[in-house]
């Protein structure tokens, strides 16, 4: 269970709240206003990728293609998609991903 | 393979053959993996001879499964060599290769004499677990086994928490409980399912412990009448006693409940599973050591789906006395 930091708006009544999510689909989860109605809001993960770049490149060319090309992709977006996140995390860790 | 075996492969496991490509694309990956695992294990063995298998765990795996398949003889000298095969065309053979190819780039040898860097290994496991192949073959797993047909489960060795989240895609169990060893795998694992380490709010309660026995006294206190289904996919080369720890994990498992197990063997996907083994993984077992272990830890076999083409995939139950 997870409280947003943010408050959303309601699609039906327009009221704010803070939802608390349960469970995650993908970057997604249902909440439910006071008022009972139900929609979707992204949860995004938190992680900040937003001034990073690669600085070992050696260790980066380790990897696969493609995931060399998610990877940048993500640090171009700043966008983490969840299944990418513990990568990201071990990247940052062992100082291949460097953010300022 | 067996016609048998080839047949329930097609029948059961439709969704991940047809994200390949189709039957051809993924016996061109197959023949890569065989063809890796024999490259490695010839220099392994160069280097460090027959007696790497008593040291190492990757070691092993390489000179077991190239033995059952003839690649190697009992003496470790290779035997025959597979002919390096076409490069694949589809994006998720391809993926599969390169991850062999970036493994590759470590060294065998580093490897097997336990010198490759631990935190290279690390990110390439992670590769792995978030490449498009493995979401397939996760999602393929958790339908074939009707996941959403348990609503209370428990994951053990929960790793980055891929598989949880993976369920969560098919189903919202009303409570999924996982451990994991490693502080590491329970903070990504955390991470990834937007929950906190050891609080066990909305129904997903993530924790650390030191084996699965452990973690069962912690989860009976979540779960006290139990879960429907214990879900260990790859998994059970993770569990440092295997048959201690599945006979722990039994204890879990509420009145009707099953073992939902996912798990390659020797017999398996040779270069792939010594891949895993070089992350950490314990034992390399094959499709009848998995059994054998299941049944000593007191489970009956409720349905075998494959024997291990893809990977070893079946059902079992607590036996009820
Ligand atoms: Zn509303």
């Amino acid at each position: 269970m997870y409280r947003l930091s943010h408050t959303v708006r309601c699609p039906v009544c327009g009221v704010e709240f803070r939802p608390t999510v349960g469970y995650l689909k993908g970057d997604e989860a249902e909440v439910m206003c006071p008022n009972g109605h139900i929609f979707t809001v992204s949860v995004p993960n938190g992680d900040s990728v937003l001034d990073c770049e690669i600085r070992d490149w050696e260790r980066f060319g380790l990897l696969p293609q493609a995931t060399q090309q998610a990877v940048l992709e993500v640090i171009q977006s700043g966008k983490v998609p969840n299944e990418l996140q513990a990568l990201m995390r071990r990247l940052k860790e062992i100082g291949v991903v460097v953010c300022t | 393979m067996k016609l048998v075996e080839e047949l329930n492969v097609l029948r059961y496991y439709k969704p991940f053959i047809e994200a390949f490509g189709g039957v051809k694309q993924v016996r061109t990956a197959l023949r890569w993996s065989e063809w890796y695992a024999v490259k490695w294990w010839e220099e392994v063995y160069n280097d460090l001879g027959l007696q790497s298998i008593r040291e190492s765990v990757f070691a092993r795996a390489l000179f077991i499964s190239l033995k059952i398949r003839d690649y190697v003889r009992e003496d470790g000298n290779i035997k025959k060599r597979p002919e390096k095969p076409e490069y694949p065309t589809n994006s998720y053979a391809m993926e599969f290769v390169d991850l062999h190819e970036s493994f590759d780039r470590i060294g065998a040898v580093n490897v097997a004499a336990n010198k490759a860097d631990e935190n290279t290994l690390a990110v390439l496991y992670s590769t792995m677990l978030s490449q498009g192949w493995y979401r397939i073959l996760r999602q393929t797993f958790l339908r074939l086994m009707e996941i959403e047909r348990y609503p209370a489960v428990f994951e053990p060795v929960v790793k980055e928490g891929h598989t949880a989240a993976a369920v969560m895609e098919i189903t919202t169990p009303k409570m999924y409980i996982g451990f994991d060893y490693r502080r590491d795998n329970v903070e990504l694992a955390s991470a990834t399912l937007r929950t906190r380490p050891g609080e066990c709010g909305g129904g997903i309660c993530i924790f650390q412990a030191p084996t699965a026995c452990d973690a069962v006294k912690i989860a009976r206190r979540y779960a006290p009448s139990g879960v429907d289904a214990v879900l260990m996919l790859h998994t059970l080369y993770w569990l440092l006693d295997p048959v201690k720890e599945l006979t722990c994990i039994s204890q879990i498992i509420g009145p009707g409940g099953k073992l939902l197990v996912g798990q390659q063997v020797v017999e398996s996907t040779p270069g792939l599973i010594a891949i895993v083994t070089s992350f950490g993984a314990k034992h390399v077992f094959s499709w009848k050591g998995v059994e054998q272990i299941l049944r000593s830890a007191g489970y009956q076999l409720s349905k075998r789906y494959l024997k291990y083409m893809p990977y070893y995939i079946a059902v079992w139950e607590p036996k009820r006395s």
